[in-house]
């Protein structure tokens, strides 16, 4: 893929050599001159020095044979910017943006830019889920963070051991994918009993995840 | 009409005190509080200081029942934001965004209810026409 990337400080110099070492073409927007030259000597793609907001820096950038264009400079209205440039005046099909305001998700969203990074929401359930439970792991995120796979380990003190999984208060919206009990999987129904130690897969919309977490992992 | 104006630097401020001396409601949003010494005396709409890329300030202007939205910060960046927030998150019915460089025109054009206006393409326009009448004579 040609992939052109803007913005990123630090990030890019790593993103970039992964993205190189996977194959794909790699050109670097700028416009910190210092920056701009270190990557040039680093990494083995074109930078370009510039303000990727003006239509002739991207042009320079090669947008018009540009598959995807990831714009992750701090300021989301550069980002979308950029982004809308890219696919409105070169047609560039996949645009991806950094958002730090949450609030600028959707509307990023509606304008049809493909990939969003919600930088501050990804943190905060990062940093929620690691002080709400020790005990939660293999979280995995679908269809960019809006579905969340996760297992969470059954404490001793929680609400729901010794109870069958139809009697426990659940919003409708947390779904149970799997019981492991001493290495062997049950597939949960209405009537299976939760014990102390289970390992309970959860399949929830992100927003729900807490909620699961407090009933199984018997935190408040 | 309820007007509100995002930006208070020598456009917007001047576009804030004729509309509100031919009596429109209107009120400006401006993220340096400095700017508003830029409003004549006589203004008499509101000012409110604040980042009007953020919903919470758009939201302190009342942009959702405006009739009108004028956008003239200084960067054509955070004007096509604005403009985009009001359309989208608060279905302004018309927005009228300020351009600086001629290149980003071509953003607005197959926008509904977006109409941007280019000083410099304004200028040269005014200019030429200027030119070319006086080359009649």
């Amino acid at each position: 893929m040609d992939i052109i990337l803007v913005g990123g400080g630090k990030l890019i110099y790593h993103l970039g050599k992964k993205l190189i070492s996977k194959g794909h073409f790699l050109t670097i927007i700028n416009k910190d001159r210092k920056l701009a030259e270190d990557l040039a000597r680093e990494i083995n793609a074109t930078v370009v020095f510039g303000d990727a907001t003006n239509k002739t820096v991207l042009e320079d950038a090669g947008a018009y044979k540009a598959d995807n264009l990831v714009s992750l400079t701090q300021k989301d209205h550069n980002n979308l910017f950029i982004c809308k440039m890219a696919m409105d005046y070169f047609g560039v099909e996949r645009t991806t943006a950094l958002v730090n305001n949450p609030e600028n998700e959707e509307l990023f969203n509606t304008l049809g830019i493909t990939g969003i990074f919600n930088i501050t929401d990804l943190i905060s359930s990062i940093i929620e889920q690691s002080v709400s439970a020790d005990d939660v792991s293999n979280l995995t995120m679908i269809e960019e963070g809006k579905l969340s796979i996760f297992q969470v380990e059954v404490s001793p003190v929680s609400e729901a051991v010794g109870k069958e999984i139809k009697d426990i208060d659940l919003p409708l919206t947390i779904v149970l994918g799997g019981i492991v009990r001493n290495g062997e999987i049950i597939i949960p129904r209405g009537g299976s009993q939760i014990k102390a130690g289970d390992k309970i897969v959860i399949i929830s919309l992100p927003e729900e995840q807490a909620e699961a977490i407090k009933v199984f992992g018997g935190e408040e | 009409m309820f007007i509100v104006i995002i930006g208070c630097g020598r456009t917007g401020s001047l576009l804030a005190g004729n509309l509100s001396r031919s009596g429109h409601e209107v009120v400006v949003i401006e993220h340096d509080p400095e700017s508003f010494a830029l409003l004549p005396v006589d203004f008499s709409g509101f000012q409110i200081e604040g980042d009007a890329a953020e919903n919470d300030i758009l939201k302190e202007g009342k942009i959702e029942s405006a009739d009108l939205v004028i956008v003239s910060t200084g960067n054509d960046q955070i004007n096509y934001l604005v403009s985009q927030m009001a359309k989208v998150n608060f279905d302004v019915p018309r927005i009228m965004v300020r351009t600086i460089d001629p290149a980003v025109e071509k953003m607005y054009e197959n926008e509904d209810r977006v109409e941007s206006f280019s000083q410099i393409s304004l200028l040269a326009e005014n200019m030429i026409n200027k030119i070319e009448r006086e080359g009649m004579r």
